[in-house]
């Protein structure tokens, strides 16, 4: 099996962490209903969580999700309408 | 190391040593030109079902605490790792199928078998299916350390 496609999702979950009374990984799984490895995973950014789980983390940090994750499309993106 | 990895170590390392010691036997009784009988065959087959069942549930039991949920992430690595073990699977009843027909052919032509060792192929598919449950844990572990 080749290796892992990294994911283009970063995440600011550590900081968001270490910012709310230094809440451990397994605190931020259980209230977001994963496990630990599953909260590791996306923070080393080798998981792109789904986005109900990604809402449950930004809930937790009251915050919204994209002050939590950053998409980094490799190439931009066009926002013009395509043509017909 | 989490409880499923830890679990699908144990279930890799079960699955590895007892169906080896299966196949050593069959391959032994072969080779000495005694093949085991078919009532030999059904104990040894239920002598290792209960060896698996043991070893799972000592691990099982001796890790209830640790013991959690899947999580989607969970779900996703056993999702890739089932595709793979179908993929290996499919691959051996395929080549089953295909020696069957060689040797058909072969004693309809007045040949003779290519291996003529009885119940080869359906220990082949057996062998198949062992391999599929060894290429799932192996690709869910990988699924999990990288």
């Amino acid at each position: 099996m080749g290796r892992a496609k990294p994911t283009l999702l970063t995440n600011r979950i550590r900081a968001l962490r270490f910012a709310a009374d230094e809440m451990t990984q397994q605190v931020l799984a259980e209230r977001v209903g994963v496990t630990r490895q599953t909260v590791i995973a996306i923070e080393k950014g080798k998981y792109s969580p789904s986005l109900e789980v990604a809402f449950k983390i930004a809930q937790v940090f009251n915050t919204s999700v994209d002050q939590v994750f950053q998409y980094q499309a490799k190439t931009p993106l066009s926002n013009s309408p395509t043509e017909d | 190391m989490g409880y499923r990895e830890r679990s699908l170590w144990v279930s890799l390392g079960a699955v590895a040593l007892v169906d080896t010691l299966y196949f050593f036997m069959v391959l032994r009784g072969w080779w000495a030109g005694a093949p085991l009988t078919a009532g030999g065959l059904i104990g040894l087959l239920l002598g290792i079902a209960c060896l698996l069942v043991v070893i799972e549930l000592g691990f099982v039991l001796g890790n209830a605490r640790q013991r959690e949920p899947m999580d989607e992430r969970d779900e996703a690595i056993a999702a890739r790792a089932a595709r793979f073990a179908y993929g290996v699977f499919a691959f051996g009843v395929l080549v089953a199928l295909l020696l069957h027909l060689v040797n058909q052919r072969n004693l309809e032509a007045g040949g003779e078998q290519i291996l003529s060792w009885p119940l080869f192929e359906v220990h082949f598919i057996l062998a198949s299916l062992v391999s599929a449950e060894l290429a799932r844990f192996a690709v869910a572990l990988l699924g999990y350390r990288r």
